[in-house]
């Protein structure tokens, strides 16, 4: 029985590794040590002989992450925390391989008495690193406290020149960061090859609607980013810029349709006026005609010249753009779809 | 055998394997560990990113010692993947000897 638990526990500890992968990945991967792990046994080996061959489970949960691309330092981040050791992933590449020049238990425990040379270095790193980082965040206080008050002015200075797009401002950082909870956010965990399938779960695509449970941490920190002064200030001057921009176009817009609206006007105005003329001369020269003068042909001449022109001048009109009409059809649209969706609910 | 040698050659003897002979993890592991000595478990993530990497294609085979087992099967991007590793390998070797012969001489 307690063969049976070893195997067992192996394969669950190896599973709770990988849990950042696919389920069906992970069920692959698990089938093909478990089938190995019979075939040994097939052998004559006991289940734990059998086991004890694969070395550590963490170090071997690395090397497979590591054939998928993903770092066990972030997959603590994701699986159940604490189970990985935050130096695992350093070695994710290089401590496969085992021989008689290897200690096969090695690394295999965190914590154990017999701890390596790699591990001490490690621990040195780690606290070189929490030094380092105690001093940068005393130098950051230092310079916050020391610039406080100009940081105070830049904001003031910030909010008065944002003060006309406040209004939009808000709607604009909502759907930003509704934007930024989608898949940008999930470039930290995996690189991948063009040809590989996806591998890691709940990040990247929300497949079972869920979000993972750092999600509003990450929304979090966004947010604080985003609302930043010079984050602010530089908004607002390029939404300043952009309506400055908008405003320019519809000006050159109206200019335009303006120019336009003129001239097919005049045109169309010249052509009516020449009509007129036509038609003026028709009456005249129909009175001639039935006196007995032979100005039939200039008769025809007038009337042809005033269809001519007539049409002219109407075609001429109907080339100026009307915005008038535009919205009325604007409204026929909108209330169409209002009553589609009326019908639809 | 140094370690990093045998990581470094790891890769072209399971496609080496693999080109003779479709095979399945067990299978490969047991001659891979005819030429050098490796852990067991490190053959699987090898062998799941080279497949990850299309140098390998698997297929289930029916076993009558007990459940369908995953054999591998080398691709057309895996042979060419294996002539350049063979390639490196050599020219890799040949230099590294006739600088050892060289030194041995001088």
């Amino acid at each position: 029985m307690a063969v049976d638990r070893n195997k067992e526990k192996f394969l669950n500890d190896l599973r709770e590794y990988l849990s950042v992968l696919e389920e069906q990945e992970q069920e692959d991967i698990l089938a093909e040590y478990a089938q190995h792990i019979d075939m040994k046994m097939q052998k004559g080996l006991s289940e734990e002989e059998a086991i004890r061959d694969f070395g550590s489970v963490k170090e071997l949960a690395a090397e497979i992450l590591a054939a998928y691309h993903v770092d066990s330092r972030h997959a603590m981040s994701v699986g159940r925390r604490g189970i990985w050791p935050a130096a695992i992933g350093r070695n994710a590449g290089s401590t496969g391989i085992q021989g008689p020049d290897r200690d096969r238990g090695g690394l295999s425990e965190a914590g154990g008495a017999g701890q390596s040379e790699e591990k001490v270095e490690e621990g040195l790193f780690q606290r070189m690193n929490g030094r380092l980082h105690k001093i940068f965040s005393n130098i950051v206080q230092a310079v916050r406290n020391g610039f406080g008050w100009g940081i105070k002015k830049c904001r003031w200075f910030a909010d008065l020149c944002a003060r006309p797009f406040r209004r939009k401002w808000g709607a604009g950082d909502e759907e930003e960061l509704a934007g930024s909870t989608g898949n940008d956010v999930s470039g930290i965990l995996v690189e991948r090859d063009c040809g590989s399938e996806p591998a890691v779960q709940g990040y990247g695509s929300d497949a079972d609607g869920s979000l993972p449970a750092n999600r509003p941490e990450i929304r979090t920190e966004a947010k604080e980013k985003r609302t930043g002064i010079m984050g602010r200030f530089f908004r607002a001057m390029g939404r300043g810029t952009v309506k400055i921009c908008k405003w320019m176009l519809d000006c050159s817009i109206f200019g335009m349709r303006l120019f336009w609206n003129m001239a097919w006007l005049l045109f169309s105005v010249l052509c009516a006026g020449v009509a007129m003329m036509a038609l003026m001369g028709i009456g005249m020269t129909l009175i001639l005609v039935c006196g007995g003068y032979p100005f039939g042909g200039i008769f025809i001449l007038e009337l042809g010249g005033m269809l001519c022109f007539g049409a002219l001048a109407a075609g001429a009109f109907g080339m100026m753009i009307r915005k008038k009409a535009k919205k009325d059809d604007g409204k026929e649209e909108k209330s169409g779809k209002e009553v589609h969706y009326e019908q639809t609910a | 055998m140094n370690p990093q040698f045998k990581k470094g050659v790891l890769e072209l003897i399971v496609l080496e394997s693999v080109r003779r002979k479709d095979m399945y993890g067990y299978e490969l592991v047991e001659e891979v560990s005819e030429v050098i000595d490796v852990n067991e478990g490190t053959i699987y993530p090898l062998l799941k990113r080279l497949t990850n990497e299309h140098y390998f294609e698997t297929y289930l085979r029916e076993s009558s010692e007990g459940p369908p087992r995953k054999y591998y099967h080398l691709t057309a991007a895996g042979i060419l993947y294996l002539e350049k590793l063979t390639a490196d390998w050599e020219e890799f070797q040949a230099r590294v000897n006739g600088f050892i012969k060289g030194e041995e001489a001088g």
